[in-house]
């Protein structure tokens, strides 16, 4: 089954670079990155030090959209590559590559593949409330039990795309495909992964949950 | 003199959102029509504001104390409008946006060896 690993990136620089280099040393497969508008001298260096490996091809979107967004021209450059896979990835650094020949393993058995953070002292109190209470809330409401409900490491198969396709531009796209996944009753599968915390100032902010949060009903009431 | 002080203060406001409308219109971001339907507008709204108890009929039957409550719940009823129709329009641009910039970057795909 050919798999592409998609690595959505904005503003990541050096940190792009090592991510994909630990990509390549852990898979075989093609390596998709999307660059979603990072800023154009910092990209221009990165893009062209990207350039020079093998298997690695870079997107750009030439304004920020964010990282739902970037997914998304992700999986549709994948399809469009003759992929019937994808794994998706956090160009920072935080997702370890070695759990990507588990995540290929686990797709040849399953559509849907998910990593799961244990909920241990290493995540930050604030992710850790939010992702507990959001899975609750998804729970009640989509019958969905998801073990790490804000995880970006995952993966899917061609074929379930149009019943997981999301809306979300920025964040909570891991949210919404849970809500779809429940509203369609797909069947899924997590991987226990380990997760480095590389910076407390990205990633979800705060205002960011509050609004995923508030997403959540009206995911139940959409078709 | 507190009414004639609201008065003022309400003609000024229209004045300027007429003048705002006028510097629009004259760089051609406002149409002529979309300009004579502000002048219209303003002008009825100078007109209450001016002669608010020509309203008093209607706030009669609406069971209204005030003018000013008057204005107060149908400055509220259009700010809902015009915020929810904002609301759909960004919406809509942001979608025409991302699907624009997609195109562009599966079009521009630039690969490795």
């Amino acid at each position: 089954m050919k798999t592409i690993i998609v690595i959505p990136s904005y503003n990541e620089g050096e940190r792009l670079i090592n991510t994909v280099k630990d990509v390549m040393a852990n898979t075989k497969n093609e390596i998709l990155v999307i660059d979603d508008g990072s800023k154009a001298r910092g990209y221009k260096k990165i893009n062209k030090r990207l350039g020079k490996l093998k298997g690695v091809r870079v997107l750009r979107h030439f304004i920020n959209l964010g990282k739902g967004a970037a997914m998304k021209t992700g999986a549709e450059a994948a399809w469009e590559s003759g992929a019937e896979a994808v794994i998706f990835l956090d160009a920072d650094g935080q997702h370890n590559p070695k759990h990507l020949e588990r995540f290929e393993k686990e797709l040849k058995n399953n559509e849907i593949v998910f990593g799961y953070r244990e909920l241990n002292e290493k995540m930050p109190w604030v992710r850790k409330t939010g992702n507990i209470f959001a899975a609750n809330l998804i729970k009640i409401l989509f019958g969905i039990k998801k073990k790490d409900l804000l995880s970006g490491y995952l993966g899917f198969r061609k074929s379930v795309y149009p019943l997981i396709e999301w809306k979300s531009p920025r964040y909570g796209i891991e949210t919404e495909m849970a809500t779809k996944i429940g509203k369609n009753k797909l069947s899924f599968s997590e991987i226990k992964i380990d997760t480095i915390y590389v910076d407390k100032y990205k990633g979800v902010s705060i205002l960011d949950a509050m609004k995923i949060l508030t997403k959540i009903p009206i995911w139940y009431f959409e078709k | 003199m507190n009414i004639l002080g609201v008065q003022l203060l309400l003609l000024g406001f229209a004045l300027f959102m007429v003048y705002i409308l006028y510097l629009h219109w004259r760089k051609h971001e406002a149409s002529n029509l979309m300009f004579v339907g502000w002048i219209v507008v303003w002008t009825i709204f100078v007109f209450f504001a001016m002669f608010p108890r020509t309203l008093e009929p209607l706030i009669k039957d609406l069971f209204i104390v005030r003018v000013m409550d008057l204005g107060t719940i149908v400055a509220f009823m259009i700010l809902a409008y015009l915020t929810i129709e904002n609301n759909i329009r960004i919406k809509k641009y942001e979608d025409q946006v991302e699907k624009l910039v997609r195109k562009v970057a599966l079009k521009n795909r630039s690969g490795g060896k």
